[in-house]
């Protein structure tokens, strides 16, 4: 077990390298750095000297002047001994941007999860004990539409009507923060949630349904109902348990896609999280912020997939390290 | 071909003409038992088609151009009057309801939304077909590798695929394409790539669970090369998950460029995210612009989930539900 558990932690180490090297060489070759931006921003001002003395200089102090195997040993150095660098935009400590974007994207992605999970497991059991009925059937039709509509769509469909109608109160200006207005953040962060958590719960609901309808049909739970079990035991002890591996996959997989992946709503409701963070870092070509926001993500990403592979030996005792390896 | 050697042209012609033909039929027939059998994927298949329909023919069908704008006698107009109200003879006709003339009204700049929903389709269209194959046969590229040969071919494949599907998605495809002007070419090379890492697990998991089966073991005992063994027996084993995965992957790509159109981050021209980006701003007086473009969006997704569910549980039956 712990053989397994350190083999994987080696390969999750191999994955981010390839992840950070990819980031790396891809932000080195966009066309236009940031000192180019910062120094043709400064010629607008009209501010004189000789333009390609003054790139020079800003490309040496943000060391984008070295050649690009030196910038990539620095780079892996300063990966190892924990040193972010320090944002181009506002010369503080990279870290310093991420922290703060950290809890706004922990609670969209919380709130999308809680709703995914109370959609998915009612709607998920109620499909399946009521297969082919008109219920699973609408319930079904529910799932397919929010699978197929984007997350962006809902978005724009749910703040354009509650702000029509007065519902909520978007704050996007100030979004305020959890702990100083949990009110207002509640507000902001509904709309994004719902949109998120609906298309989650949809693909989480109908996995859930196709895994019970296997497990249903199996002996064994044949056998709990001919020995007078009642029906919700049935389910609980017997059904739902069977059914929690692939779910705990695919939760898995999309919990890693929630992570990273609000990018657009975070941006669409102006919420300073870590995708709106990255995806602006990207564009203005901040190279420090990108590369720690996309060192979080991804060891975000991997440890999950980590512990989703764990937690089978906890569901199920017949997993062992041998067939998990596979 | 086995030709016997009593076969004259001729009747090799005939038969195969008549295996052409049996061929044909029984994917006819195939194809209504498909309908009968599984009402929901034939669903999808129905919208699919719309979908190609409007998509091919759709530019050709509407009266208008995309880029045409449309005005109104401006009520208020003076000749020779500096008010900004009064100076101009016309009015652009932005954001109007729905009337014969504009059966969902015009855009924000005064453009019939309906001719740039169908020019959006043909838009989705491309990228949609473009990017889910060439996704598929790079995947599929990817995974029979993997999957085939085993070993530490498998063990770096694998971590590449891992890794490249760490990164979200829009991310990703943000840093392919930003590499030089974002053309629709472009767009459709990052989204293929994005989606062969999906697509290479699947075939991954395929081949690996064929490679074993008897008639590739007796075709490596009789001596037939890897690409003869690959193309003449795994490969056709593994048509129906291929298959599959090509369907949803249109459905994916789709969603994908919209996200990136939506940021308006995306390829030049009429498209649906764009859509329902710009009907967000004027959600309050015309919110019909952002809800026909989502709209649009929404069911041709589902249109491609529902036909590549549907085929998953005919031909691939292991798969159903993943």
């Amino acid at each position: 077990m712990t053989q397994y558990i350190a083999r994987r932690l080696l390969l999750n180490l191999v994955v981010i390298l390839i992840v950070m090297t990819f980031i790396f060489i891809t932000l080195r070759i966009l066309p236009g750095d940031f000192a180019a931006q910062q120094v043709s921003d400064q010629f607008f001002a009209g501010r004189g000297g000789d333009p390609d003395e003054a790139l020079r200089l800003a490309r040496e102090r943000l060391g984008l002047h070295d050649p690009i195997p030196i910038q990539y040993g620095k780079f892996l150095r300063d990966l190892f001994t924990g040193d972010f660098g320090t944002s181009f935009r506002t010369g503080d400590s990279a870290l310093t941007s991420v922290r703060a974007a950290l809890p706004y994207t922990l609670q969209l992605g919380l709130m999308s999860v809680v709703i995914a999970l109370i959609l998915a497991f009612p709607v998920g059991i109620i499909s399946a004990l009521r297969q082919d009925s008109w219920l699973d059937g609408g319930l079904r039709l529910f799932a397919v539409f929010f699978l197929a509509a984007p997350p962006f769509w809902i978005a724009t469909l749910g703040s354009g009507w509650s702000l029509q109608y007065d519902i909520l109160e978007l704050n996007v200006i100030a979004h305020p923060g959890i702990w100083e207005d949990p009110w207002g953040s509640f507000q902001l962060m509904i709309i994004p949630a719902l949109a998120a958590g609906l298309a989650f719960g949809a693909i989480l609901m109908r996995f859930l349904r196709s895994q019970l309808l296997d497990v249903l049909r199996q002996d064994y739970v044949r056998t709990a109902r001919a020995k007078g079990l009642r029906s919700g035991a049935v389910i609980t002890r017997h059904v739902l348990r069977n059914a929690l591996i692939p779910i705990v996959t695919i939760f898995g997989i999309s919990l890693a896609a929630l992570v990273g992946g609000n990018v657009i709503l975070e941006t669409m409701f102006n919420i300073p999280g870590m995708g709106r963070l990255l995806l602006e870092a990207l564009l203005i070509r901040d190279v420090p912020v990108a590369q720690s926001m996309a060192l979080l993500l991804v060891v975000g990403v991997v440890m999950i997939n980590l512990l989703v592979d764990l937690s089978y030996f906890l569901i199920d005792p017949r997993v062992t390290v041998g067939a998990a390896s596979e | 071909m086995t030709a016997g050697a009593g076969f004259g042209d001729q009747e090799l012609a005939v038969v195969a003409l008549e295996e052409e033909r049996s061929v044909a039929a029984r994917a006819m027939r195939g194809l209504g038992r498909f309908i009968r059998q599984k009402k929901v994927g034939a669903l999808g298949l129905g919208m699919a088609l719309i979908f190609l329909v409007l998509g091919a023919a759709g530019p050709h069908i509407t009266p208008y151009d995309k880029d045409e704008t449309f005005s109104n006698a401006n009520p208020n107009y003076e000749r020779g009057s500096t008010d900004p109200e009064k100076i101009s003879p016309t009015t652009l006709l932005r954001l109007a309801g729905p009337s014969w003339e504009h059966p969902l009204g015009t855009d924000d700049k005064g453009r019939d939304l309906l001719t740039r929903v169908l020019v959006g389709a043909r838009r989705a269209l491309y990228f949609g077909f473009a990017s889910a194959a060439m996704a598929t046969v790079l995947g599929a590229i990817i995974g029979v590798a993997s999957g085939y040969f085993g070993g530490l071919v498998d063990l770096v494949l694998q971590r590449l695929v891992d890794a490249m599907i760490a990164i979200p998605g829009l991310i990703f495809l943000l840093l392919l394409i930003q590499i030089g002007e974002v053309t629709l070419f472009r767009v459709i090379l990052a989204l293929s790539i994005l989606g062969s890492f999906g697509a290479a697990r699947v075939v991954r998991s395929a081949a690996l669970s064929t490679r074993n089966e008897v008639y590739v073991e007796a075709a490596r005992v009789v001596g037939a090369s890897h690409l003869r063994i690959v193309a003449r027996h795994l490969l056709p084993n593994i048509a129906a998950p291929i298959i599959v995965i090509f369907s949803i992957s249109i459905g994916t790509a789709i969603l994908a460029e919209a996200g990136l159109s939506f940021l308006n981050l995306g390829a030049p021209g009429p498209s649906w995210g764009k859509m329902v980006a710009q009907g967000r701003l004027t959600f309050d007086s015309q919110p019909v612009m952002s809800i026909v473009g989502g709209g649009a969006i929404t069911f041709t997704v589902a249109a491609f989930n529902l036909l590549g569910d549907a085929m998953r549980d005919v031909l691939d039956p292991r798969q159903r539900g993943t």
